[in-house]
């Protein structure tokens, strides 16, 4: 279980979130809407521990405080960060790489896709996204947060990475961004925060539905 | 960094019995003594006396990153009679030294010949049916004492005609002290396709660290030649300064891989050069693992149509160490080109790309292009380029580029969220940088490489 306990979020003095709770068990979806520059991304990443990010309050994974371990050991304990625009990087061979982090046998039309290829280098956005359902899929995780998995992606490969995402969901709890309302179609959240200017504000599938008629104007 | 600095005492094996002939110190009487010991021509040994003259004229160079002032000839020793060499028990070699060679996997018994304690026996079995093979094709594969002997007429022609007696300080130096090395020569339209090592030569030809090599590749042949040693590779002096000349004959191509991993208390100084001529192609792939200070740029003179080179170098430049590698190639003819690509990575020490490229007057519609990349890690760790370009010839061109970087930040934070430590994920990123050259790397070489780049990062 993932738990944030009013926790805060400032990146060099500038404070980006203010105040956040909620728990993601396993077995649960969670949606993170909001709309852009309203601290979404900044709250993964500070779950990630990610450098800069000064974090006030607890993050807790399985009770256990990780507001100050390195990202290795967050990932170590169960958490998984699959990123809006994944880093490109050089020479390093994508198989290789599947091989160091799977804890199952690498399937093998992802084998296919990353044959003779490097981490993310030269992959369309597309297939960068689908890459980090494949790689959260090989590390079976407690907790999965997901920057932004639709962006960029057409309808039917929404629909195949929706499908791995509730496949997993009986044993993973998913804290998904998202400011489409796409997803919708395919996911339907346990429960949905929606962030604005760094503030959340907590409901269930019908705080979804209000945003998808009426925006974010009407909840501020 | 001074000389005084390296531990001596690390590398001081203890000898069982005191070598009969031990030639310490650079004097006219040694050089002569090498001369006589070797039974060599008068004129080798007046080449080597000639030689030391041109070494007493010559300066030091001063251009390089590494202060080369305080190096003392004196302390040296420059020759070693082969039966009479220190034999060194397993017991004395260095536990620092055990430990590498447990840590990068070698078996037992080949670690005993890497610590320099035994000769491989096994090697000298394969290596003499090889040379059966090879006979019948008319290919010559020898030592350059032998050589110098049994072919006296083509070493008098070839040694020290590619690479000049003065063409540095250290050239001077070893053409009057140089001992071992090998002779290849590849008959016309011969291909050679195994790999000619020189890993089983240097078991029997230990004596020298101013070992020679020439290789001729005649018309329309075809070669590939590899020098090294798969591990760190001890011994008691540490000056290094070998001579390569390579003559590539119309249509011939040679492929020559060098993979040096000396210990941290040697100076590798060495002149290697290749003569290229009409449609021959020259190809140098370098690893540059060890030493204390390294300065190396092999050069391809292009003086026939169509010939082309290619250097393809990688440059570790552990803690505390300066490691210089580059390249010159010289266009002299029409539609010549050449590629360097140099790859250099500083984990706590320094290291520099020093290239030269010069397309002269004539060499009409020739081309070359030059990558060097630098990646830095942790503190005190420094890159630098000095890349030197002269075209004389306007109908000719050359692209440059060069970086020098750290792994980014970025990349780090993403291998840790897939459960990577900061080390694990710096040497998967380093493993990366290096891929392009690795490829063509021997496998074993390769793969030592990889080991080694762990070490070195665990070790940050």
């Amino acid at each position: 279980m993932l738990e944030l306990k009013k926790v805060s979020v400032s990146v060099k003095g500038r404070i980006l979130i203010e105040n956040a709770s909620f728990k993601v068990r396993a077995g649960e979806i969670h949606f993170l809407m909001g709309p852009n520059g309203s601290g979404k991304s900044s709250l993964a990443m500070s779950i990630a521990g990610k450098k800069d990010y000064l974090v006030e309050g607890d993050i807790l994974l399985d009770g256990k405080k990780i507001n100050n371990l390195p990202p290795d050991e967050r990932a170590k304990m169960g958490l998984f960060t699959g990123f809006q625009n994944p880093v490109e990087i050089p020479g390093v061979n994508y198989e290789t790489f599947l091989d160091r982090i799977s804890k199952k046998p690498v399937e093998k039309d992802v084998l296919s896709m990353v044959k003779n290829r490097n981490l993310n280098e030269g992959f369309s956005g597309g297939e960068k996204k689908k890459l980090e359902i494949s790689q959260m899929l090989l590390m079976n995780p407690k907790i999965a947060v997901l920057d932004e998995p639709d962006s960029g992606l057409d309808v039917d490969a929404i629909n195949r990475i929706s499908k791995s995402i509730l496949t997993q969901s009986k044993t993973t709890g998913f804290l998904i961004i998202t400011h489409y309302d796409r997803l919708l179609k395919f996911i339907e959240p346990d429960f949905v925060h929606v962030m604005i200017n760094g503030k959340i504000k907590t409901g269930r599938l019908s705080l979804a539905r209000k945003i998808q008629n009426n925006g974010f104007k009407g909840l501020k | 960094m001074k000389l005084e600095e390296i531990k001596e005492s690390n590398y001081n094996f203890k000898t069982k019995s005191t070598p009969l002939v031990e030639l310490k110190g650079l004097t006219k009487k040694n050089i002569e003594s090498i001369s006589r010991i070797k039974k060599e021509p008068g004129w080798m040994r007046e080449l080597r006396l000639k030689a030391f003259e041109v070494f007493k004229s010559k300066s030091m160079p001063d251009w390089g990153i590494a202060d080369l002032s305080d190096l003392n000839f004196d302390k040296f020793n420059y020759y070693l009679k082969p039966e009479d060499q220190p034999s060194v028990k397993w017991n004395d070699v260095p536990k620092e030294i055990k430990k590498t060679f447990e840590k990068l996997g070698i078996p037992q018994a080949e670690r005993s010949v890497l610590g320099g304690v035994i000769s491989q026996y096994e090697s000298e079995s394969i290596y003499n049916n090889l040379r059966k093979e090879l006979l019948k094709k008319g290919v010559i594969f020898t030592d350059m004492d032998t050589a110098l002997k049994e072919y006296p007429e083509i070493i008098k022609s070839h040694f020290m005609k590619c690479v000049p007696i003065n063409d540095s300080k250290f050239s001077a130096l070893h053409a009057s002290v140089w001992s071992g090395g090998a002779f290849v020569y590849i008959p016309e339209n011969v291909t050679v396709e195994l790999p000619l090592q020189s890993y089983f030569r240097m078991n029997t030809e230990r004596e020298g660290q101013f070992e020679h090599t020439i290789i001729i590749a005649d018309k329309g042949s075809k070669v590939h030649y590899l020098e090294g040693c798969s591990a760190p590779k001890y011994t008691l002096a540490s000056l290094h300064s070998a001579v390569v000349e390579i003559y590539v004959k119309e249509n011939a191509s040679v492929r020559y891989t060098t993979v040096q991993n000396w210990s941290k208390n040697v100076y590798n100084l060495n002149t290697k050069r290749a003569i290229v001529e009409k449609n021959g192609f020259v190809e140098w792939v370098g690893g540059s693992i060890g030493s204390k200070v390294s300065m190396l740029y092999p050069s391809s003179v292009l003086v026939g149509e169509n010939a082309k080179a290619s250097h393809l170098a990688i440059t570790l430049a552990s803690k505390n160490t300066l490691k210089e590698g580059g390249a010159k190639v010289i266009h002299n003819a029409k539609n010549t080109s050449s590629k360097i690509v140099s790859k250099s990575i500083s984990i706590g020490g320094e290291a520099a790309y020093r290239g030269l490229v010069r397309i002269n007057k004539g060499a009409k519609n020739s081309f070359s292009s030059v990558k060097c990349d630098g990646l830095v890690i942790g503190k005190n760790s420094k890159a630098d380029t000095f890349p030197h370009i002269e075209v004389f010839e306007k109908d000719s061109s050359i692209s440059h580029e060069a970086k020098i970087g750290r792994i980014s930040d970025e990349e780090l934070f993403y291998l840790q969220t897939r459960g990577l430590s900061v080390k694990e994920a710096t040497s998967l990123a380093v493993l990366g940088f290096m891929d392009e050259v690795m490829k063509e790397i021997p496998l074993e070489y390769a793969l030592e490489l990889n080991k080694l780049v762990e070490l070195e990062v665990q070790g940050l």
